[in-house]
């Protein structure tokens, strides 16, 4: 009772308010510079979406719709061709990727049987028109050129994922070094 | 003659100046330590550590449209943002920041606009009419947000300011005056002759009453973002919202100058011995103390609500108050003997 009164009149929650707040006025700041002072992405980053190529050079996109059909945002188009050069080779003569409607969720990635497809840690990008977001398949090309360390790495701890879950050696992302003709 | 009417223009002039210049950085100072309290940097961008902040928030002000709502009355909607600030700025007059007299080119320079044997009570009249500006603003506007911050400013700034006056009046009977620099006198010789200590109740009550009457948090009733938008100012933009804004911090500095002078002796060295750093020096120490603490509060402490706040005011502060001038009566009263 004496010990309510006393806390009442001289302030005891208030003062350990005030104790509190005045720590954190030396602790560290959580806040960072971001275009000065960038932060470090861990692999598994889900930046922006681009297209692999094969150690030789030859896009391993094959036009099979299924990243197509399993995008859950219906942000995907594929047309795709038979190869004008390669015979029994199909590929995409038309692939169109809207970031603006993309939820980057990855699901393009898993569904992709030829690891064409992989996330890398770009996400600055940026339009001042919706077009400017609607990504060709050269531009997502030029992206993974860009970024090809990145996409590497993605699919690599997918793979590690995938492995520590199903209990298998490794997951279902393969880096065969073949080219398939071209 | 004229001598001495061009020196108190320069102290007027100066003043002036320092006065506006401390509001313009408290802002950037407010930013800063809410946000070091909150573990962010605060502004960071204009300039070096973010120092030019409130340079670019004044051009940013002065270049906004003035809009005024096609339902308000536009004459006092222009005038209550001047009503409001005018008092606020007024108030510096009375308050000494320094000791002696000093001379610079043959002008003769007080440490203080005005001595005059009321100054307290001007003080109290001026931060009155304050409330004015607010309450006229916020019918103005004709906006229901502006009508209920400013009835909730009238409120809370009459109930308040009976409890800030009630407070000061115990420092009024131990020192014999309301010259605020006879009281700043009374107190020299070090910190144990400062009133804070045979006041102390005054000086808590005087303090919460103070925050209370600048709407600040935990009592921004009138202000209540979350509730009431901006309060009485939600349909002010461009320079007559940041008038409010000034007001608000002059107004800020005004109790922290009071707090210092009738509690904390002013200007005066809490050891003799440290009288070799000027007088104006220890002032500002001390009244950035109390604007240090009014921050300080805000990051600590949520918003009362109304009825706890009116009850908080009308029977807890003020028969205390009435206590603490009763028992310094009688104490001061047989003492004397």
């Amino acid at each position: 009772m004496l010990k309510k009164f006393l806390d009442t009149i001289l302030f005891t929650e208030i003062g350990q308010g005030l104790k509190l707040t005045l720590r954190h006025m030396f602790m560290k700041k959580v806040t960072s510079q971001y275009p000065r002072e960038k932060l470090v992405l861990a692999d598994g980053y889900r930046g922006f979406i681009a297209h692999r190529r094969y150690d030789d050079g030859v896009e391993r996109c094959v036009g099979c719709d299924l990243c197509e059909a399993i995008c859950p945002a219906k942000a995907i188009r594929v047309v795709s061709d038979i190869h004008p050069e390669v015979p029994d080779r199909r590929y995409a003569r038309e692939y169109t990727l809207d970031f603006t409607r993309c939820i980057f969720c990855g699901f393009c990635v898993v569904a992709c049987p030829v690891n064409a497809l992989s996330m890398t840690k770009e996400f600055a990008h940026s339009s001042f028109t919706r077009n400017g977001l609607i990504y060709s398949k050269e531009q997502m090309l030029a992206l993974g050129d860009r970024a090809g360390a990145d996409s590497d790495a993605y699919l690599k701890v997918r793979n590690m994922w995938e492995a520590e879950s199903s209990g298998k050696d490794e997951g279902h992302y393969h880096f065969p070094p073949i080219s398939l003709g071209g | 003659m004229a001598n001495d009417l061009i020196g108190a223009l320069v102290v007027m002039l100066g003043v002036l100046f320092v006065v506006l210049t401390m509001i313009a950085y408290l802002t950037y100072l407010e930013r800063k330590i809410l946000g070091f309290m909150q573990d962010r940097l605060g502004p960071m961008e204009v300039g070096p550590w973010g120092l030019l902040q409130p340079l670019a928030d004044g051009i940013k002000l002065l270049s906004k449209e003035d809009i005024i709502p096609s339902e308000a009355n536009r004459a006092i909607f222009r005038i209550a943002p001047v009503i409001s600030l005018v008092p606020a700025i007024l108030a510096f007059s009375v308050i000494p920041f320094g000791h002696d007299s000093f001379s610079i080119l043959g002008l003769t320079l007080h440490p203080y606009i005005a001595d005059i044997n009321v100054g307290i009570l001007l003080i109290l009249a001026l931060s009155s009419i304050g409330a004015y500006g607010i309450l006229l603003g916020g019918w103005a506007s004709n906006s229901k947000y502006s009508i209920l911050g400013a009835l909730r400013s009238a409120a809370q700034v009459i109930s308040y300011e009976l409890t800030a006056g009630m407070s000061v009046i115990g420092v009024l009977i131990l020192s014999g005056s309301m010259s605020l620099v006879k009281i700043e006198d009374a107190q020299s010789g070090g910190f144990w002759h400062w009133y804070i200590f045979p006041q102390i109740v005054a000086f808590v009550i005087y303090v919460i009453s103070g925050i209370a009457e600048t709407n600040r948090t935990p009592f921004d009733l009138p202000e209540a973002e979350s509730e009431l938008v901006a309060g009485f100012f939600t349909e002010y933009s461009g320079m007559r919202f940041s008038l409010y804004y000034l007001a608000e911090y002059a107004n800020m500095i005004i109790v922290s100058s009071i707090a210092t002078i009738l509690f904390l002796g002013g200007w005066n060295p809490p050891l003799p011995a440290l009288g070799f750093i000027p007088p104006v020096i220890w002032f500002l120490v001390k009244v950035y103390f109390f604007l240090f603490f009014f921050f300080w509060i805000r990051a600590t402490l949520p918003r009362l609500r109304y009825d706890q706040l009116m009850r908080f005011g009308w029977k807890i502060m003020l028969p205390v108050s009435f206590a603490n001038i009763i028992v310094t009566g009688i104490a001061a009263y047989f003492l004397e003997r």
